[in-house]
């Protein structure tokens, strides 16, 4: 080892760092090295006492500063343009759009229908223009029709306005219901007489038919929502699910006697 | 991208959704509830008479019948017209109005115009004839005055008395 590499060795290891043993055999014999140990063990011993200058004052300073520096700023989105693509645009145009068909169907849905005064009562028109046409049925044929299409209207309203409407006003809707069915239609099925032309009873019993149809449909169908009403409109509705199905079974026997007096096959349960 | 993409779609199916439930125009149920609930005797009395119609005839006594009946409707209409005009609700007594005069020249004038037919000058079934056509004429007579105010219900009440006084006559 040459002494330029040993002095090289000894600057780089002042302090308590130990010397390898090949530059400890190279010191051993070499003066020049000693003594160059001997500096560097001096400047390393008198170095902790060299007087430091108060660095408080300065302290204090860097630390305020470092306080008092303000947080990093994140660049506006605004200036970020960088990051905006064209597909993000559209996304988020169309994600706009939907969100604000989102809340106008909400709000739509939700909006109280009756803001200002009521509108025209279209049911009252119905009833009346049914009962004018009643007014002046040429036949029975009519009439059977003009009340079955009232039942019908009535049953239609009733379902309408379960959910809604009070139990009195659905229990008139109901007594409405059974005047027509049972004292309209059933009462004039009962008119078919034997007296009356073949013809016009075949007539009438071919229209009673599938009215008895309807009644049962209707029977089971408002039987099943009662189910799902308010407990204040369930009565109502059972009544009305009776009404039809007892009257569909009376005209249903009327039909079944007619027919075999005629000599025609009866229908099947349910089946015009 | 993907979660921009599923967040859109997402919010789409449930817009489609919410769309789909609104319900078609019209009358709501809660308006309709609120219409039967003030109209309820007039449907009563509609229904009610309808039924009493179907058990008549179309014939010279169910005519009359059909007329009568038709008239006592009427009547009970043309209470609920006043009491309308009354209260200045001119919306309501406009189309209350507008079914009497239904009622009348489809009810009441169309039964007699039916009876006029079959009924000979001069004879006492004409004085019947005659008497119902002044019974519903009575009737319309206080709407006269009471829906002076309402231009086109007036001019319903005048059509409903000429249709009747024509009806009767040969």
């Amino acid at each position: 080892m040459k002494c330029k590499h040993a002095l090289h060795r000894l600057l780089a290891t002042s302090g308590r760092r130990k010397l390898s043993p090949v530059v400890l055999n190279h010191v051993k014999g070499c003066q020049r090295c000693q003594r160059w140990q001997a500096k560097l063990s001096e400047i390393d011993r008198a170095m902790p006492r060299i007087p430091v200058p108060d660095s408080h004052a300065a302290k204090a300073d860097l630390v305020q500063r470092f306080l008092a520096e303000p947080a990093t700023i994140a660049t506006p989105w605004w200036r970020s343009r960088s990051q905006i693509t064209w597909q993000r645009t559209v996304i988020a145009v169309a994600a706009v759009a939907v969100f604000a068909l989102l809340v106008s169907g909400v709000f739509n849905r939700e909006r109280k229908a009756n803001v200002g005064p009521l509108p025209p009562d279209e049911f009252l028109a119905e009833m009346t223009d049914l009962h004018n046409k009643l007014a002046t049925a040429p036949t029975e044929q009519k009439r059977v029709e003009g009340l079955a299409t009232l039942a019908d209207k009535l049953d239609s309203r009733t379902r309408n306005v379960a959910r809604v409407a009070d139990a009195t006003d659905l229990n008139e809707l109901a007594q409405l219901y059974e005047i027509v069915v049972k004292k309209g239609l059933v009462g004039l099925s009962n008119r078919i007489a034997d007296d009356m032309p073949i013809a016009q009873r075949k007539t009438l019993i071919d229209l009673i038919d599938p009215i008895a149809d309807r009644l049962l449909r209707t029977g089971n169908e408002v039987e099943e929502l009662a189910g799902k009403v308010p407990p204040s409109a369930t009565a109502s509705l059972k009544k009305i699910a009776a009404v039809a199905k007892e009257a569909q079974q009376i005209l249903r026997k009327k039909v079944r006697e007619e027919k075999l007096a005629n000599g025609r096959t009866p229908p099947e349960e349910g089946k015009s | 991208m993907n979660r921009w993409l599923t967040s859109v779609a997402f919010c789409a199916a449930l817009a489609a959704l919410v769309g789909a439930q609104i319900q078609a125009p019209g009358i709501s149920p809660a308006d309709q509830a609120k219409l039967f609930q003030r109209n309820r005797l007039l449907i009563r009395a509609a229904v009610e008479s309808s039924v009493a119609l179907s058990d008549q005839n179309a014939d010279y006594n169910g005519y009359f019948v059909r007329a009568d009946l038709c008239t006592s409707l009427a009547k009970r209409w043309a209470s609920e017209i006043e009491s309308a005009a009354k209260a200045n609700e001119r919306e309501r007594a406009s189309e209350l109005t507008n079914l009497l005069g239904k009622v009348i020249d489809d009810g009441v004038a169309a039964n007699l115009k039916l009876s006029r037919k079959q009924i000979e000058s001069g004879s006492m079934q004409e004085k019947d004839l005659f008497r119902r056509r002044d019974e519903a004429i009575k009737i319309l007579r206080p709407l006269e005055a009471a829906l002076r105010d309402i231009e086109a219900a007036h001019k319903t009440v005048n059509d409903g008395i000429d249709n009747l006084n024509r009806a009767a006559n040969k």
